[in-house]
């Protein structure tokens, strides 16, 4: 791709990605510099995309500089709270009692889990209630592995406030 | 509680729409632009929903400072490769020179001989150029030592 073909899509997409950008993060300059390193990966990459899928190609450009923008300011606001063991204690010297209120634990934490919203809840069954591993889960809903660590990280987080709330 | 993504996991109606009229907070982008980047669907759904009457134009034109940026980092690019092309060149010169392309795979006794012959010339080679150095500069000492001032000075006052 010549210059003045790169200045035409510049021109063309400029709005669409400043757009997309601004409306992700919510702050002008922030959204400045995230279009400037949108069109700068889509000059490495651009004699790869397909004219006619233009459009969706550099949008998926952008939310991906958007996502690493929030990702990273999000967790550096966020506390890393240590995420307790889901799994109930349960020993061979429990009393029925123990067992019983172990279970009705487990019972308000299945409940809990049908409550969360996505992405959160298919997520949350796989995982919690079927027992099934981060590749299973990403595979079963075409969501990226890191994707889905997160997902779940995060849903641990929402149950235990939940949780907590409900004690 | 309005509910960004449907069922089956993709962004709802009320998630563009809330993307789109900024009514969505911090953890909420978050979660959408996760999505966005690897849905292809809602990628597509959400660059046709952003038609001209969406666009925002940015305060400040950007144009020119991508462009300049772009040329910038084909300037950096080009001058990486042709270090790079430059230095295989050299290492590629140095070995044809030295003869170890010309060797086999098994280098036999006489490949070995022929190097250790080429490297005992380069040695003495440069032993000789560092004597006549250090001959030359002992000959500029003992000239110096053994010059008339005297007759200097008194040629420099008339």
């Amino acid at each position: 791709m010549t210059n003045e073909q790169f200045r035409s899509v510049v021109e063309q997409y400029e709005r669409l990605v400043y757009t997309i950008c601004y409306q992700l993060v919510q702050d002008h300059q922030e959204a400045q510099n995230l279009t400037q390193e949108t069109f700068l990966s889509a000059y490495t990459h651009i004699d790869r995309c397909d004219p006619a899928n233009l459009k969706p190609w550099i949008a998926r450009i952008a939310t991906n500089k958007a996502k690493d923008h929030l990702k990273s300011a999000y967790l550096r606001r966020v506390e890393c709270m240590p995420v307790p063991d889901m799994e109930p204690a349960l020993t061979l010297e429990s009393s029925p009692d123990d067992i019983y209120l172990v279970k009705e634990g487990e019972k308000a934490i299945q409940d809990q889990i049908y409550q969360l919203n996505e992405p959160y809840l298919n997520v949350a069954v796989l995982f919690f209630l079927e027992e099934k591993n981060v590749d299973e889960i990403a595979r079963a809903l075409h969501r990226p592995k890191k994707t889905v660590q997160t997902q779940i990280y995060r849903a641990k987080i929402i149950l235990q406030n939940k949780l907590r709330e409900g004690t | 509680m309005t509910e960004y993504f449907n069922r089956d996991g993709h962004i709802s109606d009320a998630g563009f729409s809330a993307l789109i009229s900024g009514g969505a907070d911090e953890l909420k982008r978050l979660e959408l632009a996760e999505h966005l980047s690897f849905c292809d669907d809602c990628v597509l759904r959400y660059s046709q929903l952003l038609c001209e009457d969406t666009l925002i134009t940015p305060p400040h034109p950007i144009t020119e400072s991508i462009l300049k940026r772009v040329k910038n980092r084909v300037r950096v690019l080009f001058f990486n490769r042709y270090v790079t092309a430059a230095a295989a060149a050299c290492i590629a010169m140095v070995l044809w020179v030295t003869g170890v392309l010309g060797m086999q795979s098994i280098p036999t006794e006489n490949d070995r001989f022929s190097l250790v012959n080429s490297a005992q010339k380069i040695t003495q080679s440069t032993v000789k150029f560092s004597e006549s150095v250090s001959d030359s500069v002992s000959k500029i000492f003992r000239s110096i030592e053994n010059f008339d001032w005297k007759e200097v000075l008194k040629n420099e006052k008339k």
